[in-house]
């Protein structure tokens, strides 16, 4: 769904806002180096956000992003523990994310199972399988050939930002140009009318499901490269964060209503607002009672008819 | 007592890029039943969503009972005494009968909700205007006529100084037509004024008082019933003159294009047989519940056929899904289109296409050019009034919305047009419209099914009816043979 006008500019616009007022108020904000952090850090959330996103077009939501960030890097480290070559093991873990979601999105669509239930309970299923699977333990001392892959740093920019633009870019293309991006739009805001127009909607939302499980495995691909080691939990509550940046960016979560460029710009302030807060030594707690807070106020200004909501 | 109990003095509404109304004056007297009329888009909805708060006027002022009337929300206007029974109904699905008649306004006992007494209220209420629905059904159960009858017993009881009905009888049978009327009656009795809002002339005159005509947000003119007729009616609200409302095209009849035998789908749909030939329109009618769209949904695939075969050109077919009827070359307009017709956030040429998006781009890619040319032919062809085609379906009137559908199914170039009450909640110039275009369909040699609880439409369009009661076919006529007893006859044969 396009914006037309004005509006398609106002996700930029107010990114770009933010970070000249940080650039004006903090130093560090005048060097280039931090953008690239921001970037980087941004990249791990915003390529799940992504993902979300085209769960959450269909009206459907998944709860189980960081269970699933967990367990996708921890059997990748494991298949590389074993021996196996750097580019079957990512192929092999990617390949189980696609069943992983295709399996979700066959409960979901097929079986109707309610998507809030069904995801909570495959997130609680993969932490437990994410201990047996790496023995309870961290998977440390990666392959040599799989953490090298992650000081490759086209441009300056990272592996996980280029990974995070490309699918960006992706999934734009994917939602605007083709016709497989309208069906999510079209099962998320009227499910009854998308079907009897034709519209497979239980293989959409399958597919849906897939694509999302599919970004978080390249996210963990990405995540566990950078970092060295595959850790058992996540304890950067990214889950949160993710259904944050969606909430931020203008995604529906009723169904049928979401970009990209908002989603992305989202995922950005987020990331930035978190540097800034290090390089300002607020304390933890408040950063996570101001980011709440900014997110709440965000939100409201989304909603027509509110107080705080541009006409 | 004021000569007025209502007064909308010359109200303006614009919404983005549209004028809505321009000026309107309406004004009501106590006990009185004033229709309000017009075209699709006339601006009628809009009026009454301005009396009800829904939407706020640019201009103007509301007078109730003498005072001035702000209202913010329909709560307030029905606190107020104003009532409205909706064009576009919207229950809620998973409560009773009892607790939507009473929602908003529960009867409490020591500070809980006395569900006795909101039960027993509503049963009374519905035995005296004589409606047969349980009071503890649950709104997903009944139908849309039946969920429309509730809104009418809701609207009564909150015993109202002013209570609008938009299109109240659209999917209402004759039955339940004549127990509106007796409310209505009851209603004017009491010194209750009501505002009319329906295309259906002949009920109008039936019941009305006083007629005020809009046309394209303009006030055309205002006069008592007795003052005016039909042609001088249809001149008002078209600006033209229109003749012969429901014209019947002569087409060619060809060969049989499908067969049913022996259909079952439950107990809703019982072992329904009945052939369609090329160039022919077959009306199937019935009574509001005798399973006609349950029909003609498990033969577009929407449901499971529990039993019988679909053949389309002699060959058996085995309909699963829509795509799958979609690709037999059939189409299904719906009886709902907000329920299960339209995206209504979404543009007029994103509607357009869905039906037909992978068979126009194969390769995947969406060619927005080409969207919206067809979009723009569409429009075109079928008349719809809409600013562009990058308009939200959701802003357009009923009927603009309904030939949104029908031109989404055009576009798929069906051989097999299935129409579930295509004209309800439709004025007479769109109506027309329609019609003509059913004309075009058989002239180029589709095959086209009409549900319609309205007779004389069935009988104007039809070559042939079906009428279907408690989900068998009791009976078929032929056009020579049509008649409105003979089909109610066929209608009302329950039990067996």
């Amino acid at each position: 769904m396009r914006e037309t006008g004005k509006r398609r500019w106002a996700a930029p616009a107010v990114l770009g806002a933010a970070f000249l007022l940080a650039a004006l108020c903090i130093p560090s904000f005048r060097h280039p180096k931090i953008y690239l952090t921001i970037l980087k850090n941004g990249a791990y959330n915003g390529i799940m956000a992504l993902g979300l996103l085209f769960v959450l077009l269909c009206g459907e939501i998944d709860l189980s992003v960081s269970a699933q960030l967990s367990f996708f890097g921890v059997l990748c480290a494991v298949l590389l523990k074993k021996g196996v070559p750097v580019l079957l093991a990512a192929l092999i873990m990617l390949a189980a994310a696609v069943l992983v979601g295709f399996l979700v999105g066959a409960a979901v669509g097929r079986l109707r199972v309610n998507s809030v239930i069904a995801t909570i309970a495959l997130g609680v299923a993969l932490e437990g399988l994410t201990y047996i699977l790496a023995d309870g333990m961290p998977v440390y001392n990666l392959p040599e050939q799989f953490t090298a892959l992650a000081s490759w740093k086209p441009l300056h920019l990272s592996q996980p930002t280029i990974a995070w633009f490309l699918l960006a870019l992706f999934t734009a293309l994917v939602l605007r140009q083709t016709y497989w991006g309208r069906f999510f739009c079209a099962v998320g805001r009227n499910p009854l009318a998308a079907e009897r127009a034709g519209v497979p909607v239980a293989r959409t939302k399958e597919s849906a499901f897939a694509l999302c499980s599919l970004y978080c495995g390249v996210c963990a691909l990405v995540y566990t490269a950078q970092i060295g080691l595959a850790p058992l939990r996540d304890s950067s509550n990214a889950g949160v964060s993710v259904l944050a940046i969606a909430a931020l960016g203008g995604v529906s979560f009723s169904g049928g209503r979401g970009r990209v460029v908002p989603v992305f710009c989202a995922a950005l302030l987020l990331s930035g607002l978190s540097s800034a807060f290090i390089v300002l030594r607020v304390p933890s707690y408040y950063q996570n009672c101001i980011k709440g807070a900014i997110i709440f106020f965000a939100i409201l200004t989304k909603i027509p008819g509110s107080k705080f909501c541009p006409p | 007592m004021a000569e007025y109990i209502l007064e909308m003095n010359n109200i303006s509404k614009s919404f983005p890029g549209v004028k809505v109304l321009d000026g309107v004056n309406l004004r009501v007297r106590p006990g009185e039943v004033h229709a309000l009329m017009g075209e699709n888009g006339a601006g009628k909805s809009t009026l009454m969503k301005i009396l009800m708060g829904i939407y706020t006027a640019d201009s103007g002022d509301v007078v109730l009972d003498g005072q001035p009337m702000t209202v913010r929300n329909p709560q307030e206007a029905m606190a107020k005494g104003v009532a409205m029974i909706h064009q576009e109904l919207n229950p809620i699905m998973d409560m009773q009968v009892f607790e939507n008649i009473y929602i908003g306004r529960e009867i409490a006992k020591r500070g809980l909700v006395d569900k006795q007494a909101m039960l027993r209220a509503t049963e009374a209420l519905l035995k005296e205007l004589e409606i047969d629905i349980p009071a503890t059904a649950y709104m997903r159960e009944l139908s849309v006529a039946q969920c429309q009858l509730i809104e009418i017993v809701k609207a009564i009881s909150l015993s109202a100084k002013v209570v609008v009905m938009d299109e109240p009888t659209s999917a209402i049978t004759d039955k339940e037509v004549a127990t509106l009327f007796k409310q209505i009656a009851r209603l004017k009795s009491q010194d209750v004024a009501i505002i009319y809002i329906s295309h259906k002339m002949e009920e109008i005159f039936r019941i009305c008082d006083t007629i005020t005509v809009l046309r394209d947000g303009q006030f055309i003119g205002t006069g008592p019933a007795a003052e005016l007729d039909n042609e001088a009616l249809i001149r008002m609200m078209v600006g033209r003159d229109i003749h012969d409302v429901c014209p019947k095209t002569e087409a060619p009849i060809g060969e049989t294009v499908l067969e049913v035998r022996d259909l079952s789908y439950g107990k809703r749909v019982s072992h329904v047989s009945f052939s369609l030939r090329k160039g022919e329109v077959l009306g199937i009618a019935g009574l509001v519940g005798a399973g006609r769209s349950e029909l003609v949904e498990t033969l577009f695939g929407f449901r499971k056929k529990t039993g019988g075969e679909i053949l389309i050109n002699g060959a058996p077919v085995d309909i699963r899904h829509p795509r799958q009827a979609i690709a037999h070359k059939m189409a299904l307009v719906t009886e709902d289109r907000k329920l299960t017709g339209l995206n209504l956030i979404g543009r007029v040429s994103e509607n357009i296409t869905l039906a037909h998006l992978s068979a126009l781009f194969p390769k995947g890619f969406i060619s927005r050019k080409t969207e919206n040319r067809l979009s723009e032919e569409y429009i075109g062809r079928l008349r719809i009034k809409t600013p562009s085609a990058a308009q939200t379906v959701g802003n357009l009137s009923g009927g603009n919305q309904q030939k949104v559908v029908l031109a989404k199914w055009l576009l798929t170039e069906p051989d097999i047009i299935i129409l579930d009450e295509p004209t309800r909640g439709i004025d007479v110039g769109a109506k027309r419209d329609i019609y003509l275009l059913i004309g075009e369909m058989v002239k180029a040699g589709k095959a086209v099914i009409v549900i319609s609880s309205e007779i004389p439409e069935v009988m104007g369009l039809a070559d042939r009816i079906v009428v279907m009661a408690e989900g068998r076919l009791t009976g078929e006529l032929q056009r020579p043979e049509f008649s409105q007893e003979a089909i109610m006859t066929y209608a009302a044969q329950f039990g067996e």
